[in-house]
């Protein structure tokens, strides 16, 4: 069985408060989700 | 060789800017525009190591304007910063694999996802997917959850130095040399759903298994789940972007997979999100570059179905002078063979030059460029390129 590393529902709000270089959460979530599917596929 | 100076770069950004626009919509340019695929090439032309670049963005902005100072070209595939080595590096490494001493940038053919997985990507979506599938089994992140966490907020604190570092390059390239973007940034280079199930997901091999293995329907869904109403964003970004300045091709398509999809797969598979995109540029009245890596010749009757002005192909294998003569509804980028470049001589070089202008150019529908990316630093010899773009800029007007 492989090991749950990331969860979504648990990290994806720790990792956006992480985020100092931009201000709102909207700015946000589109650059994180922008670099998820970007470095996903890349 | 003698570094150029550029006198007056914002008249010279405007006349670059025209000439590819001309050339993009077969609208009689003052002179063939040359184009550059050097890639990593110009940073082991300059004498450094890859990662040396890659790693320190200094280094990476001299190069770069070192290649323009001695080659002086109109536009760039890119300006070499494709290549997000701190980004990965941060995550563990993963995605590409960087080796100095082959002077070499190599990408690996991996599935990083089975093929018994795709109800879970159907259920999840791409980002999620990515998220929690891809991502650790990609990168060399921690098994442990909080550093692997701590790893990713790291990265993205790489991409925001490395889009502040290509803001610069762009912003000195239009200043200093008078050379504007090729596209807008990465939402604009488009990938159809199949090219996310290949390479990202399934690799080749896989994706080649699951067309013939995998029950179409599910197939179908996942590259419905995978392209997520891709259409609907195209259209809102034409309508956004429509007044961008200094920029050649509104949309950017690159495609790993149409090398090996027979015509019947691309049809089915990738044609009808591809012709989607491609009739949202015709609508917007907007312009587009096509890069099937690889060959494309045997998909020739579907961009035979594209209408002219609008549409620039990049024929990576393909005998661009047969090309021409089949899509003249095309402008092309490409055609000077790489070889050429790094194993002939300088008179050699001039001499193919003239022909590939002759017989593919003559209507003024080229933006001359080395028909692959220039990646070792073989590839090609900083005379010959000198050479050949000093021969065109001359060569290539039209009276």
């Amino acid at each position: 069985m492989e090991e749950k590393v990331l969860d979504m529902q648990r990290d994806w709000e720790k990792i956006k408060k992480g985020i100092d270089f931009l201000d709102t959460d909207e700015e946000k979530e589109a650059y994180l989700k922008k670099f998820i599917i970007a470095k996903g596929r890349s | 060789m003698e570094r150029k100076t550029f006198d007056n770069p914002k008249e010279l950004l405007k006349e670059r800017k025209q000439i590819l626009e001309d050339t993009v919509r077969g609208n009689n340019p003052k002179r063939i525009p040359i184009c550059s695929q050097t890639r990593a090439w110009p940073i082991l032309d300059a004498g450094y190591k890859l990662t040396e670049a890659f790693s320190n963005y200094d280094i990476w902005f001299d190069v770069m304007c070192r290649c323009q100072e001695l080659y002086d070209f109109d536009l760039y595939v890119d300006l070499g910063t494709r290549f997000s080595y701190r980004v990965t590096e941060a995550m563990g490494g993963g995605g590409f694999i960087v080796d100095d001493e082959a002077q070499a940038v190599t990408y690996k053919d991996a599935a990083h996802m089975s093929e018994d997985e795709y109800p879970e990507l159907i259920r999840d979506g791409l980002t999620k997917f990515y998220f929690e599938k891809v991502f650790p089994r990609k990168y060399g992140l921690s098994r442990n959850s909080e550093e692997a966490v701590q790893q990713i907020i790291n990265a993205l604190k790489e991409q925001h130095e490395l889009d502040k570092f290509n803001k610069r390059l762009s912003k000195h390239f239009e200043e200093v040399y008078g050379v504007g973007r090729n596209t807008n940034s990465a939402p604009w280079n488009i990938k159809t759903p199949i090219d996310t199930l290949c390479p990202a997901l399934r690799g080749i091999r896989g994706i080649s298994r699951d067309m013939r293995k995998v029950d179409e329907k599910l197939f179908m869904e996942a590259l419905d789940v995978v392209d997520n109403g891709a259409i609907a964003n195209v259209e809102k970004g034409l309508e956004t972007f429509k007044d961008s300045v200094n920029i050649t091709f509104t949309v950017a398509s690159t495609s790993t997979t149409s090398t090996f999809l027979n015509p019947k797969q691309f049809e089915k598979f990738d044609w009808p999100y591809l012709k989607r995109i491609c009739d949202a540029v015709v609508k917007n009245n907007a312009t587009a570059v096509l890069f099937p890596e690889g060959n494309c010749g045997h998909l020739i009757e579907f961009y035979q179905e594209l209408p002219a002005g609008h549409f620039t192909l990049i024929p990576e294998m393909e005998d661009i002078k047969e090309l021409k003569k089949k899509l003249p509804n095309m402008t092309f980028l490409g055609g000077f063979p790489t070889f050429y470049l790094g194993n002939k001589t300088k008179q050699e070089c001039i001499d193919k030059a003239k022909e590939i202008i002759d017989e593919v150019g003559y209507d003024g529908k080229l933006i001359f460029c080395s028909d692959k990316m220039l990646g070792f630093a073989n590839d090609a010899k900083g005379e010959n390129l000198r050479a050949v773009n000093d021969f065109v800029r001359e060569y290539g007007v039209f009276k």
